[in-house]
């Protein structure tokens, strides 16, 4: 089941109301059974990985806590590591490494070929691989006690708010939640439903509208003009980072509403005035998980600055392959951490500092916003070899913008506009949302009328909204 | 809780009252409209009483003038397709049609890739339908079949009007020329410049449901004794088997399938098309006079058809 199904509209409010109906002792069972329900609409089968995964995490984490010996804790950890990237390897990249193998004996004149598979990607998959991966390693680490508590262990790992999508939430954050009882607090549950409303408008009217243009685009990247695949790409980025961040916002809502807080997962990144600050910004659940499980064990920067930099590298590498099966997201990873990389060479520690000169902040956010632009260009493009025409084609090929759907590109440009306006406001004013939380009762409630209906008249709902494109 | 209710409450009736006013005041300017893309579906469905009536998708739009059919033919002709559209619409809007009047002749373009796959974009681009369903029932059975909660969304005022606003303000500003034609032919301009494409077949799995709208269609001119013509324009493509399950779909209702889509006039000849799939105006122009004879030849070869 997606938020922006829905189907949801309705799971949202029932389950809601029967968890605050339910008795204590069964409110957690009740959140597990709705989780499955809600993840397995889509293909049954594939709650067996989440259950295997479950299971496993588990039980390694109730045996470390039990071990003696390190050498007993490390083994446990490794099956725990190796049984679960290993679903995931097999899943996500077991046809990636066949094909990219198969290109290199072809180049080595060599007969043989590793066999694809058709395999379906599990939806979430990365997401509470990492989540129920991080809450092994801490057990380990002794920085978390192992959970005796079964249904509330599984239901950390399936979560419905945070299934699918994240944000990948921390043990130590999230499990002691499911231990308290959670009455229904109405502050509580107007903020979430204010996340939500946000959410739906970011993730609806702007990422899923911006989508018809941009996949247009770039599925077709040899016959458009430069202007057009620079258009494209600006738009991608707010496309990407609506679409992550309205469905994150869309989670903490729904956690919120029934109790639960969720991590902040994206601070206003397109306002950062560095890469470094960008990462602090973007997907923060993620990034700060590679910094706590990669970076931080490699040696982080408490080394040589040579191993600080393969440090960043490596980090970055991995992020970028979480991304998606692809050397196009391996690209993206190693772009951000060469920038990263000049970056500390040339400004030191002080990458994320403000100046006193507002033009100067103005323009390296500017120059922020182009860098990450850029690195879009290799995320979004379908191959290695598309990323190129694109790059080329922005410099060199001239031509019209492509606007065979006029209305993609007006309704996308007034969500992205609406969306920096009311970003502007939440950066000014330390993430609050001033509208939706006007002291004035009027204004409060015209803006939830004005989303809704914008969420009505302007939301793309299905794939009646298209460009022609079909050659 | 009483607290969270009642505001939910208050915010629910402000809803539906701003929904049901809202979608009224947007649905008399829907039927205000005089140009543009959603007036072209509604003078289809409401004005439009040609004896020539041409059906398909952008493949339709851009290939056939009608005007120049008319003077082949000495009938009336109208182009009623629309961009992205498949055979549901066809069929959907041809129901719609027959209702009002009977064409002499009713010429459906067939674009198997966009007509037969198993997939739901042809249910998803029903949404230009959606705010006729309250007007014409008929409509209620496939629009339905969008999704299982389809009958559900429809229960808002506002909701078929969905990502038309933009159309209904341009098309009561009539500040486009797009959907403008009066014959409802729209040529494309430019040249198409890369090497032709080879293909060998175009595998899918085909839905079963599709394939019975293409009869349903077949069947209601049966019905109503319409001459139906069954054409695959040219494509600048090299391809050997392309149009394999359209011809044994048609081979299976004896239905004369007339594939102009190797045509050796356009095939060799890339200044025709606008892009592989769509030929351009000058392209048009030669393929509506080619066309305007095939069909003149084919309706004086019919005995039962008098004009």
């Amino acid at each position: 089941m997606l938020f922006n199904s829905f189907g949801f509209l309705l799971f949202f409010p029932l389950v809601s109301l029967l968890y605050f109906a339910v008795p204590k002792k069964f409110k957690s069972l009740f959140l597990l059974l709705s989780s499955y329900y809600f993840y397995m609409n889509w293909k049954p089968i594939f709650a067996l990985l989440i259950m295997t995964s479950t299971i496993l995490t588990y039980s390694c984490g109730m045996l470390i806590s039990k071990s003696n010996t390190i050498n007993q804790k490390k083994v446990l950890l490794s099956i725990s590591l190796i049984i679960n990237l290993g679903i995931l390897f097999f899943y996500k990249y077991f046809n990636f490494l066949g094909e990219s193998i198969n290109q290199l004996l072809i180049y080595s004149d060599v007969n043989f070929k590793v066999p694809n598979f058709d395999i379906l990607l599990p939806v979430g998959i990365s997401f509470y691989t990492f989540q129920a991966i991080g809450y092994t390693i801490d057990v380990y680490r002794n920085d978390l006690k192992a959970e005796n508590n079964f249904i509330n262990y599984a239901l950390f790992v399936s979560f419905f708010p945070q299934l699918v999508a994240g944000p990948i939430e921390r043990a130590k954050d999230l499990l002691p939640q499911f231990r308290k009882t959670h009455k229904f607090e109405y502050s509580r549950a107007v903020e979430g439903l204010k996340l939500m409303l946000w959410g739906y408008f970011m993730k609806i009217v702007v990422a899923d509208r911006l989508s018809v243009y941009v996949d247009a685009v770039y599925n077709n990247v040899e016959y458009h003009s430069g202007i057009t695949l620079l258009f494209a790409t600006i738009l991608f980025s707010f496309q990407i980072y609506c679409d992550f961040a309205g469905y994150s916002n869309i989670a903490i809502g729904v956690s919120k509403f029934i109790g639960f807080d969720l991590m902040t997962n994206f601070k206003r990144p397109y306002f950062s005035i560095s890469i470094t600050d960008f990462w602090r910004r973007w997907h923060i659940s993620l990034s700060t998980w590679f910094k706590d499980y990669l970076y931080i064990p490699l040696g982080g920067n408490r080394v040589s600055k040579k191993r600080h930099y393969l440090n960043l590298t490596i980090t970055f590498v991995i992020s970028g392959l979480w991304h998606g099966a692809n050397w196009t997201f391996v690209i993206w990873g190693a772009l951000h951490a060469f920038y990263q990389i000049t970056e500390k060479i040339i400004f030191g520690k002080n990458t994320s500092k403000k100046s006193s000169l507002r033009f100067i902040n103005f323009f390296r956010t500017i120059l922020t916003f182009s860098l990450v632009c850029f690195a879009w260009i290799f995320f979004r493009a379908n191959s290695i070899s598309d990323s190129f025409v694109v790059i080329k084609s922005i410099f060199t090929k001239q031509g019209a913008l492509f606007t065979n759907n006029i209305d993609a590109i007006v309704l996308g440009t007034m969500g992205v506009v609406t969306l920096l306006f009311f970003e502007n406001l939440h950066e000014k004013n330390e993430g609050k949302f001033i509208f939706l939380n006007h002291k004035n009762y009027i204004i409060r409630w015209i803006t939830y009328l004005l989303l809704i209906f914008t969420l009505i008249l302007f939301g793309v709902f299905d794939g009646g909204q298209f460009i022609y494109f079909q050659f | 809780m009483k607290k969270f209710i009642l505001k939910i409450s208050i915010l629910f009736i402000l809803v539906i009252s701003i929904d049901i006013i809202l979608g009224n005041i947007i649905e008399n300017f829907f039927y205000k409209q005089v140009k543009g893309k959603s007036y072209r579906i509604k003078n289809v469905l409401e004005n439009v009483t040609s004896d020539i009536l041409i059906l398909g998708s952008s493949r339709a739009v851009q290939h056939y003038d009608p005007s120049i059919i008319q003077q082949k033919t000495g009938l009336t002709t109208y182009n009623a397709g629309l961009d992205g559209q498949s055979i549901i619409y066809q069929k959907a809007i041809l129901d719609i049609i027959l209702h009002r009047y009977t064409p002499k002749v009713i010429v459906l373009e067939l674009y198997e890739i966009m007509d037969f796959p198993k997939n739901n974009i042809p249910y998803d681009r029903l949404s230009v339908l959606l705010p006729y369903v309250n007007k014409y029932p008929v409509l209620n059975k496939v629009i339905n079949k969008r999704s299982f909660f389809e009958k559900y969304k429809r229960l808002s005022k506002t909701y078929p009007y969905n990502s038309l606003l933009l159309r209904i303000i341009e098309g009561n500003l009539a500040l486009t020329k797009t959907g403008t034609s009066s014959t409802g032919f729209i040529p494309k301009e430019g040249i198409w410049e890369l090497p032709i494409k080879k293909k060998e077949s175009t595998n899918f799995d085909y839905d079963n449901e599709k394939v019975q709208f293409y009869y349903d269609i077949i069947n209601s001119c049966k019905e109503r004794e319409i001459p139906l013509f069954v054409v695959i324009s040219p494509k600048y493509e090299d391809c050997v088997d392309c149009f394999s399950f359209s011809q044994k779909i048609s081979d299976m209702t004896n239905t004369q399938l007339n594939n102009y889509s190797k045509e050796s006039l356009f095939i060799s000849n890339n200044k025709y098309f606008e892009n592989p799939s769509h030929l351009n105006s000058d392209g048009a122009k030669i393929y509506s006079n080619f066309f305007g004879d095939k069909l003149n030849d084919w309706i004086k070869s019919r005995t039962n058809l008098s004009y």
